[in-house]
């Protein structure tokens, strides 16, 4: 890269990206039972869940919540049902963003709710791309709805994508992750196309409901132009 | 003759477009794009080239 934007800040939810590559990496079965259990309630600020005390789903559905609806409690059953729990999990972390050269970039949980979790814009381009390598990471980022059926409640729950790029279907989108702690702001991941060009666009310490993806629209449209303009200069 | 013409012309357009893709000095348009989260970055997956930053406010 050929600036650097090394600035650190709190980047929220973003950190569920790394809480993806981490599990897909440590080969556990995808389909075994995790069980929601009190360690996995958020005492940092607060947040809710649907994810009632002892429900039972597999890793791949809690990924899922994860990664769609930036499900908290998820994220936080995933980590503690690590080989050595969550300790050994936001280690792993660590170490992971040090093999993809993420220098400015501490995980203090595999939630995002700790303001601790801090990166930079340029590291978070490589978390971008990182991710981008895991098919599984792709589809689940990039579905727009997903129902969850838990069984030992006998209960189906339905989750949105926190993106609302999503809703309108006019994006060729590969990855994406959104976030959100007042300490971060309004944040927002993800790798798309523009005229068929992969690019990756962070918004960091946003404001408003839909200022983030308000930028992602006039950044696409921007790019869009001036490729039209630079290609008629050049005819 | 003429369709081997037309078809050098042809590649040779489609380069041309490439390389002026790739060689775009973004920064001239930046007046152009109005960015209002105060921490951005639009990265060329493809290239590798930074193309807007905003490094926060």
């Amino acid at each position: 890269m050929k600036k650097k934007a090394n600035e650190k800040s709190s980047i929220a939810s973003l950190t569920k990206l790394m809480t993806a590559m981490v599990i897909i990496d440590s080969n556990l079965d995808l389909n075994e039972t995790v069980t929601i259990t009190k360690d996995d309630f958020d005492r940092i600020k607060g947040t809710t869940s649907r994810l009632w005390l002892g429900s039972e789903l597999t890793r791949k559905q809690l990924l899922t919540i994860a990664l769609i609806a930036s499900d908290n409690r998820a994220a936080s059953a995933i980590a503690n049902s690590y080989p050595g729990g969550k300790l050994a999990f936001v280690k792993a972390m660590n170490v992971k963003a040090k093999q993809l050269d993420m220098f400015d970039t501490v995980f203090t949980d595999p939630t995002g709710l700790d303001k601790n979790n801090i990166s930079t814009a340029f590291d978070l381009v490589k978390m971008a791309q990182a991710s981008n390598q895991y098919p599984l990471i792709r589809e689940l980022t990039t579905s727009s709805y997903y129902e969850a059926f838990i069984k030992n409640k006998n209960k189906t729950l339905n989750y949105n994508n926190t993106n609302l790029l999503f809703r309108q279907g006019l994006w060729d989108i590969d990855v994406s992750k959104t976030g959100y702690i007042q300490e971060a702001g309004k944040c927002l991941l993800m790798q798309t196309k523009v005229l068929d060009r992969p690019i990756i666009m962070v918004f960091l310490k946003s404001y408003g409901k839909y200022t983030r993806t308000a930028d992602a629209k006039r950044a696409k449209q921007w790019l869009e132009n001036i490729h039209i303009q630079a290609n008629l200069a050049m005819h | 003759m003429y369709q081997r013409f037309i078809v050098l012309i042809s590649l040779l357009l489609s380069v041309l477009s490439l390389n002026a893709q790739e060689s775009l000095d973004y920064s001239k348009y930046y007046k152009q794009l109005t960015i209002k989260s105060p921490k951005a970055i639009i990265y060329d997956a493809e290239t590798g080239d930074v193309i807007y930053e905003k490094k926060g406010e």
